[in-house]
Formats: structure tokens, sequence, C-alpha cells
């Protein structure tokens, strides 16, 4: 089994770790990087529990290798330290946007990517945003509320 | 958690580098494009590679270009990037609108144009739109490269035309200069697999139809053109369209979305095929 330096900016901090190269990004973060905020759901790229930022956009943990990375930023939940981040947050506890909170990582990085474009979504560009994050206690409203208010709330005055 | 067996992971610089490691490796070798599709089905088992090989390095691979007759479109560049190319925005509408229903954000991300191509699932949507604007793909072999029709190059669900040690390196898309176009899906929830998709262009004289090409996917057996359908819409106006039959599908085997009765899907793709022309007709727009 070969194994590969992989050299990642991880949440602002250059990270290298030397693993097998059939290792996903999510297992290189979880086994290898101790980062435990991202989570394994489906393996698939379906459901949205493993989301990080790479380069700044949604990606599948699961469904990318480490190694295709190499030299890359990805940034996890506890790598958000933005004023954006900490007003989905409140938004999201304010509203009961997480129940179980597995989902929750990847709903708060997905809304992080969408509200960065900077095009002021609404509820519908907020739902397509969402359609790969699946949330099974909530019933999606709460969330969509929480990503909205704050939508509009760095959009108002 | 699930995971891979060990493949041996490889990087290659050039698609003639990366037929070089496949030439060389042994076992299971699979080139590794945006990987949406490939590395779900290796962290479930159902491919087991022995080597992949990464086009991922290739910056030529990823360029989209167009000039006054066509847009290329480099084979490794992601759902995102041509979607928000500018140049794809305003010649290829309706390869836009097709976008918008591939997989997730995520998936629309990291997915290339080329590997859902080369994937060819049966219920992909570029398969389809790269069929009805009569694209061509260049396949790269390391020595020379050759140019197939995208009609020509899906073959089955799964199968294409590409041959061991070829690499799609590029999608040539002609500009579909005075047609309108139209673009329907219907999946149970958005982002899923397709019950049915259907697209039209359209080109309307003195408001009937002079040229017409529709086809339908996700029905089980990859895209397909309705040539009865569009013989039958020539010279039509837009009120006197002939009425989409539902299509004769078998229960697909390939199914995973839970509509498996052909019967229900036959009739939805009829649907979305009758709505997509009327988009065409209706709207006007331009392709």
């Amino acid at each position: 089994m070969r194994t590969i330096t992989v050299t990642i900016n991880l949440n602002g901090a250059d990270v290298a770790r030397t693993a097998p190269g059939h290792y996903t990004l999510l297992r290189w973060l979880r086994d290898e990087a101790s980062v435990f905020d991202v989570k394994y759901g489906c393996g698939e790229g379906v459901c949205g529990t493993c989301t990080v930022l790479l380069d700044g956009m949604v990606v599948s943990s699961c469904s990318v290798l480490a190694a295709q990375v190499d030299g890359c930023s990805v940034q996890t939940l506890s790598g958000l330290g933005s004023e954006r981040f900490a007003e989905l947050q409140d938004a999201f506890v304010e509203r009961g946007a997480a129940q179980c909170g597995f989902c929750t990582p990847g709903m708060l990085l997905t809304a992080s990517e969408l509200l960065a474009r900077g095009d002021r979504p609404g509820a519908s560009e907020i739902r397509h945003a969402l359609h790969g994050n699946l949330c099974r206690c909530t019933g999606y409203q709460s969330i969509i509320d929480a990503i909205l208010s704050v939508s509009e709330k760095e959009h108002s005055g | 958690m699930m995971s891979a067996r060990p493949f041996t992971y490889e990087r290659a610089n050039s698609a003639r580098e990366a037929i070089e490691i496949a030439r060389a490796a042994r076992g299971e070798t699979r080139l590794l494009a945006g990987g949406q599709s490939l590395l779900p089905l290796v962290n479930l088992g159902l491919v087991a590679p022995d080597t992949l090989v990464d086009l991922g390095r290739i910056p030529s691979l990823r360029s989209i270009d167009s000039d006054g007759e066509q847009v290329t479109i480099g084979a490794m560049a992601t759902y995102r990037a041509v979607a928000e190319s500018a140049g794809v925005r305003d010649r290829l509408p309706l390869l836009v609108a097709a976008l918008d229903f591939v997989g997730n954000a995520r998936v629309r991300n990291m997915g290339t144009v080329g590997g859902s191509l080369v994937h060819n699932d049966p219920a992909a949507e570029l398969p389809l739109v790269m069929m009805l604007l009569d694209a061509r793909y260049e396949l790269a072999d390391g020595v020379t490269i050759r140019s197939v029709r995208a009609s020509e190059f899906s073959v089955g669900p799964f199968e294409t035309a590409i041959r061991e040690f070829e690499v799609m390196t590029a999608i040539r898309v002609p500009l579909p200069s005075g047609w309108s176009w139209g673009f329907r899906e219907f999946s149970y929830r958005p982002g899923d697999f397709a019950v049915a998709a259907a697209g039209a262009l359209v080109k309307v004289e003195d408001g009937e139809i002079a040229a017409i090409r529709a086809g339908i996917t996700g029905t089980g057996s990859g895209p397909f053109r309705c040539t009865a359908y569009e013989v039958a819409a020539l010279g039509r106006t837009v009120s006197e369209l002939p009425a989409v039959e539902p299509l004769a599908i078998e229960d697909a085997p390939y199914v995973i979305d839970g509509a498996e009765s052909g019967e229900y899907r036959g009739h939805v793709a009829a649907v979305m095929l009758s709505r997509a022309v009327g988009d065409a007709m209706g709207a006007g727009r331009a392709a």
C-alpha cells in the first residue's frame, strides 16, 4: 500500500500528513488530522454531513481523495471564524434549526458558501443550495428561515 | 466508515502521461476525473480499482473557449465552471439550464463534464444535451486524437465508444444559431436522478417548425432522439403541436429512484417532452 504526503491549508494552517493514497479527504481529516466536526454520513456524496469548503467551494469530503486536493485550502466548521458564521450560529439557535446536530456542520458550511457569493439569496435560492444536505429532524423550514434571516440582515440598511 | 479497498493513486501531468501510467499499471486501472460518480462507487465496493490515475492537475483540460463557431469545453472543466462561464451562458443556454439539474452543489463544484460523458449514467443530463447540440468529443490515445459525435459515443447504459487507454480531452459544441430551446426534468426530489428528462431545440420559420431535435433521457436506456415525434412536428405551429404518445418504456434495470414502472416512466417522459417543446416554441428563446 503506497503512502503519499498530502499538505493542506487546513482551517488556516498548513498541515502535512502521510497516509495511504486511497484515503478520502474525510478519512484523512478525521483519522490523520483529528478534525472531528466533519461527519461521515452516507459515503456516496448524497447526504452532505461530510461537507467541507475546498478553496471556498462546498464539496463532499467522502467523495474526494485527500491526494486530489494536495496543496489546496480546506475549511471545516471549526475553521469558519467569520462574523457571518457567528450570525448563522445565532440564527440557527434562535430558530431551533438544529436538533440532533449531525447535519448541522454541513448546513452551516453550505449556507456560508451561498451567502459568501453576495447575491442576497431568497428562500428559493436557499432551498436550491440545500438540495444536497439531508436533515432527518427539523423538516428544513427552520434551517431555511435561519439562513434567510441572515441573508436579509446582511442586505438591509 | 465504509472504506475503499486500497489502491494506488497516481497523478498525471498531461493526457499523454495519464495514458502511459495506465498502460504500465497492472490490474484494473481507472482514470479519475472529478470522481463524483467513481469515488462513491469505489466507496461502495462496486468498483475496485488497483490504480486510479488522477487527471485533475492538467490545466489544459480545464479550459473553456469560444469563438464564432463553437464552444470548446475542456473535459475536466467542472459543471460549475461551465455554468458560470460567460461564453457558455451567452451561447449555450440549453446546457446551462440542464446543468442546474446535475446532482447537488457539491457535485457541481467537483464533477466534470468529461467525467459525466464517459461515465454515461443513463439518467445523466449531459449526454442528452450534447446529443441535441450535436457536440463532438475529442479522444486522445497518446499518439492521435479522434473525434466522435455525441450521438455515436453513447452505446448503452454506462457504455461508450471510448477505448481502453483513451482519454477524453475536449468537447466541441457548435453554436446552435437560430435555434430556440427547452429543457424539462422530473424527479421526486430536487437533485435526485431524473424519472425522465427531455430537451428540445427548435427552428421556427413563419411560425412553423422548420427543424427540430427532441430527445429524452432518464428512462433507463440512456439518451435517445424521438425521431417519430420530430417528423410529426415538422411544419406545425405552436397550436398544432402533435400529442406526444406515452413512450413504451420497459421496466428499467438501472432504475434506483423508486419509479420502477415502465408505464409510469413512459408517461412522465412524454409529458416532459411535450413541455420542453412547448417551452422552445412558446418562449421563442434563442439557443
